[in-house]
């Protein structure tokens, strides 16, 4: 029962982050916008939809959208949800999660190799060679949270105060949580015919319930990444339950309207620089574990 | 003594600094002969450091300087790795960061034991001792694959390869199921054992002792290297197994015959099952463990590995069934089949596909301090070009940058001293009389018998 719940509130709620993105978007620019669970309609739309496939594709191509959705829900669900806590605990998951996200990222990239086509190739390149960066960064930072609460599960390493190093340690999971996600400064989800492009490009030729499971796993990661970040920051442990949720569900709004904040009033960053940006998310992090490290000691 | 041990049997598995016999040696042998040799051979090497690191006082600093090894030679391997073309080399790089990685368990392991870290050194040592054996699963059977495309096309170049899954859907599964390994990928074997070392690393942070702090720059570089295997393998297959062929011979493969892809199929079989029975397989680890270092006995399996067995499984069956589930839905519901869409580019010819050399451009633009990719281009000039031309080849840093230079320097000594070996037979004379008449003063002066 409490494993469907907890699977029915990241089903349910990832696709309004983006939503709420758009929103704060059009906001700012001055437009009306999309209504938020605009997500939803398009999902049970291409649902519906009819599928066409790539001469090129193997079976793999229509295999790997559902491991990939899977891979990532999977992870979702052994986050810790502020007061519920983690479904299981064991130590090291933590890792797993970290690994099942890769996992995803894998069948993605398989899938955009599968159509042949040099565009989409490009995307998975770029994809799987940042990521080298971005998940340095981001063990790093989990590697703080772990050294900080001395805890080796999720659980127990995001419910602790935050310690001084929050401020580094939000700012380096921000900037891995828009690289993983392909949010402005790494990549324009507005765009679809530009040359610079990680994420959109590697699922041009999905369609149908094919293009639903991906645009749906991306909403759930995105949702899965501002938990984090919000559990890493904020010490919901140590407060009452009623606080603890709503903590959760305001800094996770928080993060989703600074998502769009940063895309409205920041431009894409020149493709070049992309791994600088996520080497000073490392460095970030760096700085974090020393001072998790220090706070230790002392 | 302990130093020595380590050169010479690191020699032979091939880590970091000493693996500049490896990618030429595994790439040039018969694919089986290569398959035993990763699986194996290199593994001798490990054994020995394992055995002497049992028997031989460790030197302090033996055991962080280990680590350092093991995981910087892990992400240096992979990325050499990713930026190579020919297939089999790749896969020898491979070896190299997987050798890292166990190297960097052990190196662990000895410093638990130096530093009484009973707990999170067993998981290091049998993490580390597992991966010896998820290794040689693995790459045996990318090694298998790798040499039924080279029967079935004739050439090693992932450049002129391509679209493979058509003819050959069978090597293309298991090389697959390798990748999926090899990239420490759950719900398969590569992955039990890199967490059993994540998992230990992050325990020994949790502890703040002396020379622990290096398990945090080793757990970032374990990560790294994770992520560019990742990177190297998903570039392997998609060049090779998907997309178009790029190239006559690649169209016209043919599958392997059935002994072949028996023993991948079973390869393949171990590859998943040592994955989702962890605790079956912990006692025998365990025990080696203990044999190892007798003091770190007893506490059944932990209970983190229980855990992960379960979710193993769980995600085994999940992807299996929920796969199957899926494909079954789609089949019903029918597709329908188009060129490429591609926002538009529609039939380009099939080598405008992105190509192993582009895939790896980014990770090689990040390695041209260690590895200058050597170019040779001739644009295409004029209104009606005649010729263009464009080579890349990538060279090996340690050997052509460190023992190449070493070994000439040596042959460039020696022919100078060669210059005394003329053949004239009246300068031999002198020779020996100057010899003669030096080992007379010698006796003279020191008073002699």
């Amino acid at each position: 029962m409490e494993t469907l719940a907890r699977l029915a509130f990241w089903l349910v709620v990832a696709p309004l982050l983006p939503g709420l993105i758009n929103r704060v978007k059009a906001r700012l620019a001055g437009r009306k916008g999309p209504p938020v669970w605009q997500l939803y309609s398009d999902l049970a739309r291409l649902w519906r939809k009819g599928v066409v496939l790539s001469r090129a594709a193997s079976p793999g191509f229509v295999l790997a959208p559902a491991v990939a959705w899977v891979a990532v829900v999977g992870a979702a669900w052994l986050m810790p949800l502020g007061p519920a806590g983690g479904p299981v605990h064991f130590a090291g998951d933590v890792i797993l999660v970290v690994y099942l996200l890769a996992l995803a990222r894998f069948a993605t990239a398989w899938s955009a190799m599968e159509t042949g086509s040099s565009f989409e190739g490009m995307g998975a390149a770029r994809e799987v060679s940042f990521a080298v960066l971005g998940e340095a960064a981001l063990l790093t930072g989990l590697l703080a949270l772990s050294v900080r609460s001395g805890q080796t599960h999720l659980e127990g390493m995001l419910a602790g105060s935050a310690g001084a190093g929050a401020v580094l340690l939000g700012a380096a999971l921000f900037v891995v949580l828009l690289a993983e996600n392909s949010r402005v400064p790494f990549d324009d989800p507005n765009t679809h015919l530009e040359l610079t492009m990680i994420h959109e490009v590697m699922v041009l030729d999905h369609s149908g319930p094919l293009l639903a499971a991906v645009l749906h796993g991306a909403a759930v990661k995105l949702l899965l990444f501002a938990v984090l970040l919000v559990e890493a920051v904020l010490p919901l442990g140590e407060w009452s339950p009623g606080a603890a949720a709503a903590g959760l569900a305001a800094g996770v709004l928080a993060v989703t309207v600074g998502v769009g904040l940063v895309e409205s009033l920041m431009a894409r960053l020149a493709f070049r620089r992309v791994p600088l940006l996520l080497t000073t998310a490392f460095l970030l992090s760096v700085f974090a574990l020393l001072v998790a490290w220090r706070g230790g000691v002392s | 003594m302990f130093w020595l041990a380590l050169l010479g049997f690191g020699l032979k598995a091939g880590f970091f600094p000493l693996h500049v016999w490896l990618p030429a040696a595994h790439a040039s042998a018969p694919s089986h002969v290569s398959a035993v040799m990763s699986g194996v051979a290199i593994k001798m090497g490990v054994y020995g450091i394992v055995r002497f690191s049992g028997w031989l006082p460790v030197p302090p600093g033996a055991a962080v300087t280990m680590v350092t090894l093991g995981a910087i030679g892990a992400v240096t391997g992979m990325a050499l790795g990713m930026v190579q073309n020919d297939l089999k080399r790749l896969l020898a790089y491979c070896s190299v960061e997987n050798v890292g990685v166990i190297l960097a368990g052990l190196g662990g392991a000895l410093l638990a034991a130096s530093s009484g870290g009973a707990a999170w050194g067993r998981l290091a040592a049998a993490g580390a001792l597992w991966h010896v054996w998820n290794h040689g699963l693995f790459k045996a059977l990318l090694f298998l694959g790798a040499g039924s495309v080279l029967h079935a096309t004739g050439t090693r170049q992932m450049s002129r390869l391509g679209g493979l899954w058509r003819n050959m859907p069978w090597t293309a599964a298991g090389f697959a199921v390798g990748t999926l390994a090899v990239a420490g990928l759950p719900p398969l074997n590569g992955w039990v054992s890199e967490w059993l070392i994540y998992l230990a690393w992050l325990e020994a942070a949790g502890r703040h002792e002396g020379s622990v702090w290096v398990a945090l720059p080793a757990l970032t570089l374990l990560g790294m290297a994770g992520a560019l295997a990742l990177a190297g393998f998903i570039k392997a297959a998609g060049t090779v197994f998907l997309g178009l062929p790029r190239s006559a011979a690649a169209r016209e493969a043919h599958e392997s015959g059935r002994g072949m892809l028996g023993a991948m199929a079973v390869l393949a079989a171990f590859c998943a099952g040592l994955a989702w029975a962890p605790t079956a397989v912990w006692p025998v680890m365990a025990g080696v463990v203990e044999c190892w270092h007798p003091g770190w006995r007893g506490a059944g399996t932990p209970d983190a590995l229980v855990e992960l067995g379960k979710w193993q499984v769980g995600l085994g069956v999940l992807l299996a069934a929920g796969g199957g589930a899926w494909w079954g839905w789609m089949r019903r519901r029918g597709w329908r089949r188009a060129v490429t869409w591609d926002c538009g580019y529609a039939a380009p010819t099939t080598r405008m596909q992105y190509s192993s050399g582009s895939f790896g451009g980014w990770v090689g633009a990040g390695l041209r301090w260690a590895c200058g990719v050597e170019r040779q281009v001739r644009r295409p000039r004029g209104v009606f070009p005649e010729s263009a031309r464009w080579l890349e080849r990538t060279p090996e840093p340690v050997l052509e940058r460190l023992v190449q230079p070493i070994g000439r320097g040596l042959a460039g000594a020696s022919a100078w001293v060669r210059r005394l070996q003329h053949g004239r037979l009246q300068w031999y004379v002198v020779y020996v009389l100057v010899g003669l008449g030096a080992l007379v003063l010698l006796v003279w002066e020191g008073g002699g018998p």
